[in-house]
């Protein structure tokens, strides 16, 4: 599972809310730091967010069957009375996106096309606000019509999908809110079944409006009596990730040196929202961590075990693990889920292993994750065409994990593995295994490092081909890494307050490892619109540019 | 659409943001934020800064801008002199009056971000950095396309060539030395080594990316070389002629067909020597030797083909010579198993080697006819004899591995070699590691018997590092070697000699008035003030310096000319002399090792005598070890029914003259009798009464590196192993002799064999059979630290997990009694080790336990039902040691060596003898004699390999038993602590490049400037061009 993992930037620190609106894009925003710690309070609580316009997005999850894309929007300067989650009709975008770079590619190829031409006399002017060659796609356009909405607090910070697992219709989107604070959690349609796909985002089970309000009952850790330990969720829930089974979702939370656990459970029935009983619950914070835990992502449980672990038969010692990136120290750690056991024993997390990061001057301030175990799941893919899976699953533990992190101090891009290690050794039906993280290198990046995810680009033989990508928010740019040639290999420009990522990169039929294209979607925050970028090397005039944007770039407030 | 280069105007843009932003960031970095509360904005000023992202840099040596003649000079004729104003190509004559003409020097740093190269004039300190075009505002560089990988200068200055590795559009460019400086003279506002105007250049147009020779690659380019192809002889008349391309000959004009290869007939004509003649420098025809990663090989281009191309075409370079590499890897031989007592030999497996691919190089280094290729996917590093750019071919390679991970793919990613041989005729070569940053060194001399990385000659002495590599906290991103001299002129004739070795033996020493010396006298060290001759920072010699990307720049040493004059006055094995070491006339080091061929270079000098002030280092405690009781109160150490800690002794007793403690930077002398601190009287080792009775210890000095931290040590009798703070682990007590019915203890995140623990079967192993009772109380042993239930908690009126209701099993009261709380707990938390594995431990009560029989010892039968029902969640617990001391740092933590065994999975010991002295374990040594008077008469000794010896990689003691009392043996109580401090840790010579205190730095590329002997690093945070004094090892420029 790759879902997207965000958390609102780091900013610099401002003054008054007035001049913030005066000092255009990035005074906004550290203007509205101060505001919240100064109770200079100004938002408007009875107007509600707007569901044709992106407003400071903050998270983007593409759903598993490629026909959706989740945007949540974090209300950040407290104009509404909360933020939005709006579902995106990606089969009736990708082809205005496809029409487009078609025609843009053959400027400078075919003489009689033109940027003007190719953007249908829509041609951008104004590169700082929206830096695609056309003008922005609107967002009613592009969605053909407007998306469907659900409204949840203010100051989201970002999303994460789960498919159940038992069913092929049913998922699940969680995104932490700042602002209640809650996880708030959306059920909707799972995509890859094979039946019809009606798209859903549900969150209340009073109404069904196009934009209506989460209720409480899609809200983790609002209410103490539905924790088994009494506890609301700790406040500044930031990072978030979910275990592969679903389960157990972690949550970082930035001023409380603490992250928490919750415990994902299904409806009984498939189609229902939220049965009694059924919803997730609050189960544990883990605390005395180091200051700022920011950014979460969980650790793949390899196939040699994963049915023993994930089904809690305790002939394997091993629990479902998450990373935790932090701001204030230079740790990456590692905690571990233990699930309930006997007696009054609940759920909760413990501190596995703390990793010292010293690759770059100080080590302080990692935002971002992600890991890629593409190398392994590979080889874990490729057991089950051998006789003796076992002893193949066996040497597919032994293949490292890649772990990468964003980190400010200064602004790099941190490069670890994790390590997974079975004892006995040489055994295929081993009673324990344990991870180990090491951090080894550190890739200089600019200004704002903050979100970063592991896709693909298309190569110039029109193979898949891995990549990291970094925002760097202050900076306006998307870094690309390349991990075989240990170096970066692509800088994208993109609008102001590139943030939140994700990829759209469509398979062909016949062959996994080949995709008919492959796009970056980045979220920009100060502008609030989405920027698409073509990751196709086979098209070096429209490579690693923002080709299209989608949704009215538009300013943060009176900063004009 | 066109998306590179970018505009002129896009660019400036671009620029203004950086600014704003490099502000914004740095404001944020340095913590200085408006008060929120005030509602009100601060205004923080920031130094602005043209150069963001930088690459790698090269240099070139120009005299002033004239429109008829070359400006272009060799890179020697610049040296590191200084004048203000870049238009200033003029400096006093040494003599005074005349003036004589100044050559500046200029660095060509790439720009990552931007795809540029900024030019900087060194030689000039106000407006360093030149701008391209000052009619727009901000800092104008060279374009040349994205992803700037590699830059090289011809060492004549003619041309600078560099590989971009920009998607679609890999190619090479080069940049003619006529053209890189700015056209119009306008000296620029800011001051000090901010962005500067331009020099009176000679070009009549701005560069444009268009503007630039340049040919296209089929993928994007690694590191590259310049390499020339000597001129050869014509016949009959034996006049020297270069050859135009590798498949002409000699003397060949250069539009013969066999030099047309592939070029693209759309290409225009070549403008031959209009940019300049590379042959003018007088190196022969030169080529580029580039690495093209993707496709796994090395490419041969001649540079003056590539300096002749007309601009704007960017065809296909014209590839002379296309070198495959080889992705064979040999297959390694197995490790012979080392064998020994109760112990087990670490796992073997061979690598597990990635299918066939292609290579991948990427780092270049060249000397003597041979070049070498680092490999990012095959575990090779590539040798390729290249008697000339045209004949490459490929030799044997060398075999990159790791002792401490055999199983490993151990690919590299730089390398470098000595640029000339040492005087006993070696040659390294250097290696990063692509995992870790790690160096390995190569010997590629001649006479070379290994193909595998050199392993240090007594890794056992510092056992805490890779015996097979350097590494450091943070990995190296670049490295580079140099060799350099300070030769001293002789007294006689004032001539100075190269190459000549510090001699600390002779008498024949080098005078003023001397007309006969031997010249090496002169490099000893002036021991009246430690500051001339030999030293730490005296850099004489053949030297590796490592960027590291955490900002700072590590020196190894390799061949240091005045390492003979750096050690003991006398040679003792105590300071890990040789039969080779003579001692003299040197700096009094503690160690004979203070300089070690292929380690880090030590910063400091290893010695006692003050004289050596701040560079002084000596490795000792702050005061003598101090007892504490299970209180954490301090024992008088007249107290004669406490353990007491000693000195081991030494043999033979020849050595036994340099046997002394440094204690708070003052030597003690060690009486060699008796392990007591002592007085020394008339060259006589006495007792002193007032120091007889404190504990001590001794240091180890056989290679300062050992010392690898200055840490606070805690001696425990049965001190709790560390690492178990916050594990959670679950109780599985299904002992019911039934095979796979254990009672276990089990949590995978403890990593039981890491943290050190010892079972009885391990030590009833060491022991032999018979010594069941004895191994049980070494064993180690678990103690809970969970509190049971709260006694209202619902749990103990609920049913367990088969249905039986806990009452029935135990109530709260029985559980208080058996296993107390944790302010007072009972014997019946603490359980014995019988056997360990990674993932758990198999355990039993404890002697003593409440759950033991009290006449017969044995298990109570309910002691699994009531663990299991007192404790019915995961357990908080300790692991401490059996009947022993636990040795810990608080920064090294309870060193060990043992190992999971790879074949049983049990923990035992490693085999390895590298890791003898990886220990955390004292033994007790018992004190069978009562002490009646007011010292300790009847003290016992231990030798140092003796039993109760404890020895690790600092220091080595033992630890007596309090006296006996009416002929009955003493011990320890649980929870006794000797404590100490270590200082005197070993200090690697580094230099910080973080001049300001800035966290913003991160170095990535190094070179060495000849021309004025300084190291030039790269930053890739906002830091420019920083440059490097040897002599200092400071940093004494910053270009930004």
């Amino acid at each position: 599972m790759q879902p997207a993992r965000s958390s609102l930037p780091r900013f610099p620190a401002a003054g008054s809310p007035a001049s913030a609106r005066r000092g255009g894009v990035a005074t906004v925003a550290l203007g509205l730091s101060a505001l919240v710690a100064s109770g200079c309070f100004l938002g408007d609580t009875t107007v509600p967010p707007p569901v044709n316009a992106f407003y400071y997005p903050t998270g983007l999850v593409r759903s598993p069957g490629g026909s959706t894309l989740y945007v949540t929007n974090s209300d950040f300067d407290l104009q509404y009375e909360g933020g939005t989650v709006f579902a995106l009709d990606l089969t009736k975008l990708r082809p205005q996106l496809g029409t487009l770079l078609t025609a843009l590619r053959k400027v400078g190829t075919d003489k009689t096309s033109t940027v003007e031409g190719a953007c249908n006399g829509r041609r951008n002017t104004n590169s700082i606000l929206n830096p695609g060659p056309c003008l922005a796609i609107p967002l009613a356009l592009a969605n053909g019509g407007e998306p469907l909405a659900a409204s949840i607090g203010a100051f989201a910070s970002g999303a994460v999908l789960v498919k159940r697992p038992d069913t092929t219709t049913d998922a699940r989107l969680f995104v932490p809110v700042r602002g209640d604070p809650s996880i708030t959690f959306l059920d909707i349609a799972n995509d890859t079944s094979t039946g019809t796909f009606k798209r859903t985002l549900r969150c209340s089970s009073v109404t069904a409006d196009n934009g209506a309000r989460c209720t409480n009952d899609h809200l983790i850790g609002i209410e103490p009596f539905e924790s088994t330990r009494s506890i609301t969720l700790p406040t500044e829930p930031v990072g978030i990730d979910v275990s592969e089974d679903g389960k157990a979702i972690v949550v970082a939370h930035q001023t409380l040196k603490a992250v928490s656990l919750s415990i994902n459970q299904w409806p009984a029935s498939s189609g229902t929202t939220n049965e009694n009983g059924s919803k997730p619950t609050l189960e544990f914070v883990l605390g005395n961590l180091p200051d700022g835990p920011t950014e979460v992502v969980a650790v793949p449980i390899p196939k040699l075990f994963k049915d023993r672990v994930e089904l809690d038969i305790p002939t394997i010692d091993y629990q479902p693990g998450f990373l935790i990136t932090y701001r204030a120290a230079p740790v990456l750690d590692l905690v571990r889920v233990h699930k309930s056991e006997s007696g009054t024993a609940r759920p909760s997390l413990s501190l596995a292993t703390e990793t010292l990061i010293s690759v770059n001057a100080d080590g302080k301030d990692s935002r971002g994750i992600a890991i890629d175990p593409s190398a392994r799941r590979g080889c874990e893919d490729d057991c089950l065409k051998v006789t003796d899976v076992p002893t193949c699953l066996l040497g597919c533990t032994k293949i490292p994990i890649d772990v990468y992190i964003a980190n400010r101090t200064p602004p790099s891009l941190l490069i670890g593995r994790l390590e997974t290690t079975t004892t006995p050794q040489g055994s295929v039906k081993p009673t324990g295994a344990f991870d180990r993280v090491m951090i080894t290198d550190s890739v200089p990046l600019a200004q704002g490092a903050s979100k970063i995810a592991v896709g693909n680009v298309i190569d110039p033989q029109g193979n898949l081909s891995r990549r990291v990508f970094t925002a760097a928010f202050d900076s306006r740019l998307v870094f690309s890494y390349d991990p075989d040639n240990h170096r970066v290999d692509a800088i994208i420009k993109t609008g102001r307050g590139p943030h939140a990522l994700a990829f759209d990169d469509d398979r062909t039929a016949t062959d996994a490892t080949k995709a008919e294209h492959a796009f970056l979607v980045i979220g920009h925050f100060t502008d609030s619109y989405l920027g698409v970028v073509d990751l196709d090397m086979r098209h070096p005039e429209t490579f690693g540019t923002i080709f299209a944007s989608v949704g009215t770039p538009m300013p943060p407030r009176d900063s004009k | 659409m066109n998306v590179a280069p970018m505009k002129r105007s896009e660019r400036k843009g671009r620029r203004t943001a950086i600014r704003l932003l490099v502000a914004a960031g740095l404001v944020s970095a340095g913590g200085l934020v408006a008060t929120p509360t005030g509602c009100a904005t601060q205004t923080v000023p920031v130094s602005t800064r043209a150069l963001e992202r930088s690459g790698r840099v090269s240099f070139v040596c120009l005299d002033r801008p004239n429109a008829s003649k070359s400006s272009v000079r060799p890179i020697t004729d610049c040296d590191a002199s200084t004048v203000i104003s870049v238009n200033d190509f003029t400096a006093n004559d040494l003599d005074g009056g005349a003036k004589k003409e100044l050559p500046h020097l200029y660095a060509l740093v790439t720009q990552t971000t931007r795809g540029e190269v900024a030019v900087i004039d060194t030689t000039a300190t106000s407006n360093s950095v030149l701008d391209q075009d000052p009619s727009v505002p901000g800092a104008n560089f060279l374009p040349i396309g994205a992803q700037p990988v590699d830059i090289v200068s011809s060492p004549g200055g003619t041309a600078t060539f560099v590989g971009v590795a920009e998607i679609g559009r890999e190619g090479l460019f080069a940049l003619p030395s006529s053209r890189i400086r700015p056209t119009t003279s306008v000296i620029g506002a800011g001051g000090g080594d901010g962005v500067g105007g331009g020099s009176t250049g000679s070009s009549d147009r701005l560069p444009e990316i268009s503007g630039w020779p340049s040919c296209r690659l089929p993928a994007a380019p690694g590191q590259m070389l310049l390499i020339p192809d000597p001129a050869g002889k014509l016949q009959p008349t034996d006049k020297p002629a270069t050859r135009p391309c590798c498949d002409a000959k000699f003397g060949d004009a250069p539009d013969v067909k066999e030099c047309q290869g592939d070029a693209d007939p759309d290409a225009g004509p070549r403008t031959a020597g209009l940019n300049g003649k590379l042959e003018a420098e007088g190196k022969g025809r030169q080529k580029l030797v580039v690495t093209i990663p993707s496709k796994g090989g090395i490419a041969v281009i001649d540079a003056q083909s590539l300096l002749d191309t007309e601009p704007g075409v960017y065809a296909p370079c014209n590839v002379e010579r296309w070198l495959p590499l080889r992705t064979d890897v040999p297959l390694l031989p197995p490790t012979p198993p080392t064998g020994g007592v109760a112990c087990v030999d670490p796992t073997f497996e061979d690598p597990v080697l990635p299918p066939a691919s292609v290579a991948r190089p990427t780092g270049l280094a060249y000397a003597d006819g041979h070049l070498y290729a680092s490999d990012l996917d095959t575990s090779l590093v590539h040798v390729i004899d290249l008697p000339t750019p045209c004949e490459p071919f490929e030799q044997p390679p060398l075999l990159p591995t790791s002792v401490q991970d055999p199983t490993r793919v151990v690919t590299t990613s730089h390398v470098a070699v000595t640029p000339e041989r040492t005087p006993d005729l070696k040659r390294y070569l250097y290696a990063i590691d692509a995992r870790d940053g790690s160096a390995m060194v190569f010997d590629v001399s001649d006479d070379q018997t290994s193909r595998f990385p050199l392993r240090r000659p007594r890794p056992e002495w510092d056992p805490l590092a890779p015996s097979d590599r350097i590494r450091f906290s943070a990995p190296a991103a670049d490295l580079v070697i140099i060799q350099r001299d300070i030769p001293q002129p002789l007294p006689a004739t004032g001539a100075a000699i190269d190459g000549v070795r510090c001699d600390p033996t002779s008498t024949n020493i080098c005078l003023a008035t001397s007309e006969v010396c031997d010249p090496g006298t002169l490099y000893r060290t002036d021991l009246a003030t430690y500051t001339s001759g030999a030293g730490p920072i005296k850099l004489r010699g053949t030297f590796a310096f490592l960027a590291l990307t955490s900002g700072r720049i590590a020196v190894i040493d390799i061949d240091d000319y005045d390492a003979p004059c750096r050690g003991p006055a006398k040679t003792s094995p105590l300071f890990g002399c040789d039969a080779g070491d003579v001692g003299g006339v040197t700096t009094d080091e503690l160690s004979c090792n203070v300089v070690l061929p292929n380690t880090p270079r030590m910063a400091t000098y290893f010695t006692a005598n003050d004289t050596a002030g701040q560079r002084q280092t000596e490795a000792g405690i702050q005061s003598f070890p101090q007892l504490f009781d299970t209180n954490g109160a301090p024992v008088d150490e007249a107290t004669f029914n406490a353990p007491k800690m000693v000195a081991t002794l030494t043999e033979p007793a020849s050595i036994q003259a340099v046997f002394q403690l440094s204690v708070a930077t003052i030597s003690v002398p060690i009486n060699p009798g008796t392990g007591a601190p002592s007085a020394l009287v008339d060259g006589e080792v006495v007792n002193d009464p007032a120091l007889t009775n404190k504990s001590t210890l001794m240091m180890n000095l056989e290679d300062p590196r050992a010392q690898s931290v200055d840490q606070n040590w805690f001696v425990t009798y049965e001190g709790p192993l560390p690492g178990f703070d916050q594990k959670l682990a679950s109780l599985q007590l299904r002992g019911s002799g039934a095979p796979g019915e254990l009672d276990t203890f089990n949590d995978a995140s403890s990593r039981f064999c890491d943290a050190g623990v010892q079972s009885k079967k391990a030590v009833l192993e060491k022991l032999g059979a018979g010594n069941e009772a004895q191994a049980a109380g070494l064993a180690d042993y678990v103690q809970i630290q969970s509190e049971i239930p709260d006694q209202d908690d619902r749990y103990w009126a609920s049913k367990d997990k088969d249905g039986k209701a806990v009452k029935d099993t135990c109530e709260f009261n029985t559980c208080r009694t058996l296993f107390g709380s944790l302010d007072v707990p009972a014997s019946g938390r603490n359980y014995t080790i019988v056997e360990a594995f990674q993932d758990s431990v198999q355990i039993e009560p404890r002697a003593g336990s409440t759950f033991r029989d009290a006449k017969t010892g044995a298990p109570l039968p309910t002691w699994r039902a009531t663990t299991d029902c007192c404790f019915p969640s995961l357990v908080t617990f300790n692991v401490r040691v059996g009947d022993q001391w636990e040795v810990a740092g608080n920064q090294s933590g309870v060193l060990h060596h043992v190992i999971a065994d790879p074949v049983t999975g049990v923990c035992r010991d490693s085999c390895d003898p590298t890791q003898v002295r990886n220990n955390g374990r004292a033994s007790r040594v018992p004190y069978p004699s009562a002490e009646t008077g007011a010292v300790r008469e009847h003290q016992p000794t231990v030798n140092d390999k003796g039993p109760g010896a404890f020895i690790n990689p600092m220091f080595r003691f033992a630890v007596l038993d309090p006296p006996a009392i009416d002929g009955a043996l003493q011990k320890p109580v649980t929870g006794q602590q000797f404590r100490f401090s270590t200082l005197g840790a070993f200090k690697p010579l580094v230099v910080n490049l973080s001049t300001e205190g800035t966290t913003l730095i991160q170095p990535v590329g190094m070179a060495f400037v000849p021309a004025t002997g300084q190291l030039a690093v790269t930053d890739g945070s906002i830091n420019g061009l920083l440059i490097v004094d040897l002599s200092s090892s400071m940093v004494t420029r910053t270009y930004f």
